[in-house]
C-alpha cells in the first residue's frame, strides 16, 4: 500500500514520500526562487531512482512548481519580465555553449574531476559572500547602506555601459548588454555542471544586477520555468528519461509548496531570506566536499551516475 | 519361441534394468513457480517468487535465479591528486546476468562455509561466476573489481546468496518436496529470468530442472514505457503541459482560498 511502480525509472517508491518531498522542496522553491534540483536530484538517487531519471523527472516538476510560484509571485508584484526575458536570451545561448564546452572537455578527460571542483568552488564561493553580505547587511544601518552603494567602482563602471534602460518592476537602470552578458555566463555554469542554475542565478540577480531580493525571487522562478520546459522535452526526446509519474507526484506537493513558499517569502525581510538561503548552499557544499574526501562504500558506479 | 530366446529376452531385460533406475534419478525436476508471471503494474512492488519441486530424499536442493548475460559499463571511483574520491575511468565486464540469486538448503550452505573445494566443483557462487566473465580493460584487477560488482549488485537486491530460504516436506517413495521463497527486488527490468532448481548428491549435480518466468510491464506502466520510448518529443510535451496545467491549477485554487478568507 502506498507504493507506486514508476516504469522509466524501473522502480517502485513510497508515495507519501515523495509527496512529502516535492512538498519540502516546493517549499523552498517558492521561498527562495532556486529550482531545487541540487537538493531534490540526490534525494531521488537515495531512494533508488537512477540518476539521469531522477534529473530529468526533476526539471518536469519544477516546471509545475516554478508555473505557480511565479503566478504566486506575480500577484504580489515580485517578476520583472523585463530582466527575466534577456536574462533568458543569454541563458540559452550560454546552455548551447556550455554543452559544446562540456563535450570538448569530456574528450580531453577527467572532466568529471573538473565539474566536481567547479561545483564545490562555487557553491561555497556563493554562499559564503552571500551569507557574510547578508549578516553585515542585516547588522548595518539602511543610510550607510546607500552610502555604501553609491560609493561602490562596480555601480560607476556599470552605468558607463552603453544601451541603458530602466527596468521598473527592479528599480534599477542598467545597460541590456549586463543581464545579456551574465544570463550567458549563468547558462555556461549551469551546463557544466549540469544544473538549472537558480543557487547561480540568484546571487547574480542580486549582487550583480543590484535587484531587491523580492524581485529577484519571482523573476528566477518566471527563468527557470522556461529553462525546465526546454530540458524536459530534450531529454524525454533524446535519452528518454523523464519518469512522468514520479514528476507528476513530486509536483502535487511541489505547486502546493511553492505557493506556500511565496507566502512565507512575503513575511521575511530580503537579508532573512538570503541569510537562509546561504546557509541551505553551504550545507549543500558540505555534503558534496563530504562525498568527494571520504571514501565511496563501492568502488564503482553505474555509468550515468553521479 | 524357444526357450533359448526366452532367456535371451529376460537377460537382456536384466541388463537394462540398472540403467532404467539411473534414469529414473536423473528425470528432471518439475519446478512449480507462484506467480507464473510477473506483472510490473503501478501497484508493482517487487515479488516474492515462490519455487517449489521434489527432489530425491538423499539429495540437497539448491534454487537458483538468472537474468540474461549482459555486457555492464561501469564508472571507476578513485583519488585524485591523492585527496578527492571521483570518477577515474571506466570498465566494462562482459557475460554477466542482470539478475544472480542463490538459495542452497541449510546443508549445501553448510558446504559452501565450510568446504569451498566441494562448493567450487558445483561451479556455483559469486567466485564461479568471476571466473566466467570478461572483464576489460584487461590489466584491471579482476578479483578487486568483481567484489565492488557484485557489491554494488547486492545494494539493489539482484544478487545474492540466501541461506536458509529452502523448507522440506518428506512426500514419501523416496522423494521429498522442497519450496523456497524468492524476493525479487522493485527495481527488476522487465524482460526474460530462468528459474531452475539442482539436486546435489554427493557433491555433484544428480538431477536439474529449468523453468522461465517473464516480468512485464502492465496497463498504465506499459502505455506510458511505450510512449516514452516510442515518441519521445511528444510524451515530452505531453509531460511539460500537465505540469503547466498543474502549477497553474494550484496557483487558481491557492488565489481562490485566499479570496475566501
Amino acid at each position: 500500500m502506498w507504493h507506486m511502480y514508476l516504469p522509466i525509472a524501473g522502480n517502485s517508491v513510497n508515495v507519501l514520500l515523495i509527496l512529502a518531498m516535492g512538498g519540502f522542496v516546493g517549499l523552498l522553491s517558492g521561498i527562495f526562487g532556486v529550482g531545487g534540483g541540487f537538493l531534490m536530484t540526490p534525494l531521488l538517487i537515495m531512494l533508488g531512482i537512477p540518476p539521469t531519471v531522477a534529473a530529468a523527472s526533476d526539471s518536469n516538476q519544477i516546471v509545475g512548481a516554478s508555473t505557480s510560484g511565479t503566478l504566486a509571485h506575480y500577484r504580489l508584484g515580485n517578476v520583472d519580465f523585463k530582466m527575466g526575458f534577456l536574462l533568458l536570451i543569454g541563458g540559452v545561448a550560454g546552455g548551447t555553449a556550455g554543452v559544446q564546452l562540456i563535450k570538448i572537455l569530456r574528450h580531453m578527460g577527467n572532466a568529471d574531476f573538473l565539474i566536481q571542483i567547479t561545483y564545490v568552488l562555487m557553491l561555497g564561493f556563493v554562499g559564503s559572500y552571500m551569507l557574510m553580505e547578508s549578516l553585515q547587511s542585516l547588522r548595518r544601518t539602511p543610510e550607510v547602506a546607500v552610502a555604501h552603494q553609491k560609493d561602490s567602482v562596480y555601480a560607476r563602471m556599470i552605468n558607463r555601459l552603453p544601451w541603458q534602460t530602466h527596468f521598473e518592476k527592479s528599480g534599477v537602470s542598467l545597460s541590456i548588454l549586463m543581464p545579456l552578458v551574465l544570463g550567458v555566463f549563468v547558462g555556461i555554469l549551469a551546463a557544466i555542471m549540469g544544473v538549472g542554475g537558480g543557487f547561480i542565478m540568484v546571487p547574480v540577480m542580486v549582487y550583480l544586477l543590484r535587484m531587491p531580493m523580492h524581485v529577484v525571487v519571482g523573476t528566477s522562478l518566471f527563468q527557470i520555468l522556461f529553462t525546465c520546459v526546454d530540458v524536459t522535452i530534450m531529454q524525454a526526446h533524446s535519452n528518454h528519461t523523464v519518469d512522468f509519474l514520479l514528476a507528476l507526484l513530486l509536483l502535487i506537493g511541489s505547486t502546493s509548496g511553492a505557493q506556500l513558499g511565496a507566502t512565507i517569502s512575503k513575511h521575511l525581510k530580503g537579508d532573512q531570506l538570503k541569510v537562509i538561503l546561504a546557509s541551505l548552499v553551504l550545507v549543500v557544499m558540505v555534503k558534496m566536499s563530504l562525498d568527494l574526501l571520504l571514501k565511496p562504500h563501492i568502488l564503482l558506479a553505474v555509468i550515468g551516475g553521479h | 519361441m524357444s526357450k533359448k530366446m526366452l532367456y535371451a529376452i529376460f537377460g537382456l531385460l536384466l541388463a537394462l534394468f540398472p540403467l532404467a533406475s539411473t534414469a529414473s534419478a536423473r528425470l528432471p525436476i518439475h519446478l512449480q513457480l507462484a506467480p507464473a508471471e510477473i506483472e510490473m503494474g503501478l501497484s508493482y512492488q517487487g515479488v516474492d517468487l515462490t519455487i517449489s519441486g521434489k527432489i530425491p530424499s538423499n539429495s540437497e536442493v539448491l534454487v537458483r535465479v538468472t537474468g540474461k548475460p549482459e555486457h555492464q559499463k561501469l564508472k571507476k571511483k578513485g583519488r585524485a591528486l591523492g585527496l578527492l574520491w571521483m570518477n577515474m575511468g571506466a570498465v566494462s565486464i562482459d557475460n554477466v546476468p542482470s539478475v544472480y540469486l542463490l538459495y542452497p538448503s541449510a546443508a549445501l550452505a553448510e558446504i559452501e562455509k565450510n568446504q569451498p573445494e566441494q562448493w567450487r566443483r558445483l561451479g556455483m557462487g559469486f567466485e564461479a561466476l568471476r571466473d566466467r566473465v570478461q572483464i576489460l580493460p584487461a590489466d584491471e584487477d579482476k578479483e578487486k573489481i568483481f567484489g565492488e560488482f557484485v557489491k554494488l549488485k547486492e545494494d539493489a537486491d539482484l544478487y545474492g546468496i540466501e541461506r536458509g530460504a529452502v523448507h522440506y516436506q518428506e512426500n514419501g517413495e523416496g522423494l521429498k518436496s522442497f519450496s523456497c521463497v524468492a524476493p525479487l527486488p522493485s527495481d527488476l527490468v522487465p524482460g526474460e529470468y530462468t528459474v531452475e532448481a539442482m539436486a546435489v548428491k554427493d557433491g555433484t549435480i544428480a538431477a536439474r530442472g529449468t523453468t522461465g518466468i517473464t516480468a512485464a510491464e502492465i496497463g498504465v506502466t506499459a502505455a506510458l514505457a511505450s510512449l516514452a520510448f516510442n515518441h519521445g518529443t511528444l510524451y515530452g510535451v505531453l509531460a511539460v503541459l500537465v505540469a503547466l496545467m498543474a502549477g497553474l491549477f494550484t496557483g487558481v485554487v491557492f488565489n481562490g482560498s485566499k479570496g475566501a478568507h
